[in-house]
């Protein structure tokens, strides 16, 4: 071999081991999901904070028509910080971007040699709703990855769950980062998650509010008659919380409690059933 | 740079600018952890010379650790937040020229670093139909695509390449390179030649120019010595000063200092736009 071809054969391959040092990402998508929970853990404090500062949202009054007991919630003066929203985002911005970069970690692994620009620039991770996808644009984004872990792509998608579509973890995710993405922070909201009863300390019967937004004052208990005095601090009655608003696909969840879920449903269900092939 | 946030609070952009402004904490947040990083005590990074004795000359290999991979994504925090914004705002425009939410399903602010054609059938696919000409004229007027060759080195395209690597494919990982200037350097070391009359056994420096990656082993200073003069190859070099290192993200290598200039753009873009809401004062 004369000395310009071994050099541009050395060249090449230095081309080649660049590419392949900058290009594998596997552990981007495990980072993006470890920064996902940091965000999760930040909101998590971000809405316990909010909480804490607006307790005395929560107040007893008299009926004074009846003369029952009554456990209130008054609305908040401004909604729920923006800080809020904006980690919020950031959360759901990782634990989306992480399935994207893990299909090219898939492709990466079964691909023999480093993957074309056409290859790489159409890695994505699809999801489905409304229709099912045709066979081009699962060639176009999963067309690279192992032959098994594609149908394991293929079986999550939300089209599979007909008409609930809207309800399956994928389409939300993606739908809540298209929002985030392009046209709005996802709005949140001030709610009532649920009540806590203590039926033992009951003296006489009551009525409930299991949940739902505050938006106005809003009774969360009616005591027949006086509260009990054995009855809990009212404040614990109320369990609030902070949930994705209206205009946002997961409208009335809690945000920290759903993003939790879903990231936990995306390391079992997802995640961990596809790593086996980025070996 | 921040926005006063208590200053836009009741505008209809404050969604935008509340997303510009957690890209610039984000990015304060990583700027402080390179600063600590390349001021950690010791040092990162060191150099280890050998003599070759083939080449007949003294060179010095890079030694140091390679910047951590969360940088790549806290950097991916800031441009999805960044690049968030200038969409965000497209919207708020949309609505602004009689659109609805539903228009901004499919909206974006067009980035176009090729040529106008590009730019104009971006637009036509991104900004919705109500989007009106003034507005549209305005999308256009900081594009890329302006800049001829540089477009690639352009704020928005460089936004752009981060936003869609980081979301789609690969973090933007980060590299060390070389910050001291080498023409700087050698005329130093030239100057500072005490051998008098004396005819100077080096034959030639060599130094690895500004920006160049830093990788472990990798030389980056190169001293050649005259066999004539010099017929024993030193021991020792010493080698004063220090290498001054900076960090770069990406494929297109983004000095680290230079993100802040992207944020600035993009908020002359934004504080544009804002001039076209008419003023609301909710809280008077």
């Amino acid at each position: 071999v004369g000395k310009k071809e071994r050099l541009r054969r050395e060249r090449k391959d230095a081309e080649l081991a660049e590419v392949e040092a900058g290009s594998t990402g596997l552990p981007g998508f495990q980072l993006k999901m470890d920064r996902a929970r940091v965000h999760l853990e930040n909101l998590d404090l971000a809405v316990k904070k909010w909480l804490d500062v607006h307790a005395d949202l929560v107040r007893e009054e008299t009926d004074p028509e009846t003369g029952d007991g009554l456990i209130v919630v008054d609305p908040p003066t401004v909604s729920p910080a923006d800080i809020i929203a904006l980690i919020a985002a950031d959360c759901i911005h990782n634990l989306r971007a992480s399935l994207d970069q893990l299909v090219f970690s898939l492709s990466w692994a079964f691909t023999a040699g480093p993957l074309s620009k056409q290859v790489a620039e159409g890695c994505e991770f699809p999801i489905f709703g409304p229709r099912g996808p045709r066979k081009q644009e699962l060639d176009k984004r999963v067309g690279a990855v192992h032959p098994d872990a594609r149908r394991i792509i293929e079986d999550l998608q939300p089209h599979h769950a007909g008409d609930a579509f809207a309800r399956e973890e994928l389409w939300i995710l993606d739908q809540l980062w298209n929002l985030d993405k392009h046209r709005m922070l996802p709005v949140t909201v001030f709610g009532q998650q649920a009540v806590q009863i203590n039926p033992q300390a009951l003296t006489s019967s009551a009525t409930y509010r299991l949940h739902g937004p505050i938006r106005r004052k809003t009774e969360i208990v009616r005591f027949e008659g006086a509260r009990p005095e054995a009855y809990p601090d009212p404040k614990s009655a109320a369990v609030l919380d902070i949930a994705f608003g209206k205009g946002t696909p997961a409208y009335g969840r809690p945000v920290t409690g759903f993003l939790s879920g879903l990231a936990d449903y995306l390391r079992d269900e997802v995640i961990g059933k596809l790593t086996p092939f980025l070996d | 740079m921040t926005a006063p946030e208590s200053e836009y609070a009741f505008h209809r952009l404050a969604g935008v600018v509340a997303k510009f402004n957690r890209s610039s904490e984000q990015f304060d947040v990583l700027r402080t952890e390179i600063w600590q990083f390349l001021n950690e005590d010791p040092e990162p990074h060191f150099s280890r010379g050998e003599f070759d004795a083939d080449s007949w000359e003294w060179i010095e290999r890079f030694q140091g650790r390679e910047p951590p991979l969360r940088w790549g994504v806290i950097l991916g925090d800031c441009v999805h937040n960044l690049r968030s914004a200038l969409d965000h705002l497209i919207c708020q425009v949309t609505l602004l020229d009689g659109g609805t939410m539903d228009d901004c399903a499919e909206a974006q602010f067009p980035i176009a670093s090729k040529s106008e054609q590009q730019f104009e059938n971006m637009a036509d696919r991104r900004l919705p139909a109500c989007f009106s000409d003034k507005h549209r004229a305005m999308v256009k007027e900081p594009q890329p695509f302006h800049d001829g060759e540089g477009a690639p080195r352009h704020p928005l395209s460089v936004l752009a390449d981060l936003s869609n690597a980081d979301k789609h494919r690969v973090l933007n990982t980060s590299v060390s390179f070389m910050d001291s200037d080498a023409k700087e350097v050698l005329d130093r070391l030239v100057a500072s030649y005490q051998g008098g009359d004396e005819p100077s056994p080096v034959h030639s420096w060599w130094m690895v120019k500004r920006g160049h990656h830093l990788e472990q082993g990798i030389p980056w200073f190169r001293i050649v010595f005259d066999r004539a003069i010099l017929t024993e190859g030193p021991v020792k070099v010493e080698m004063g000063g220090n290498i001054r290192l900076g960090i770069a993200f990406g494929d297109v290598g983004l000095d680290s200092r230079d993100f802040k200039k992207i944020g600035e753009y993009v908020w002359l873009i934004i504080e544009r736009f804002m001039r076209e809401f008419p003023e609301t004062k909710y809280h008077d």
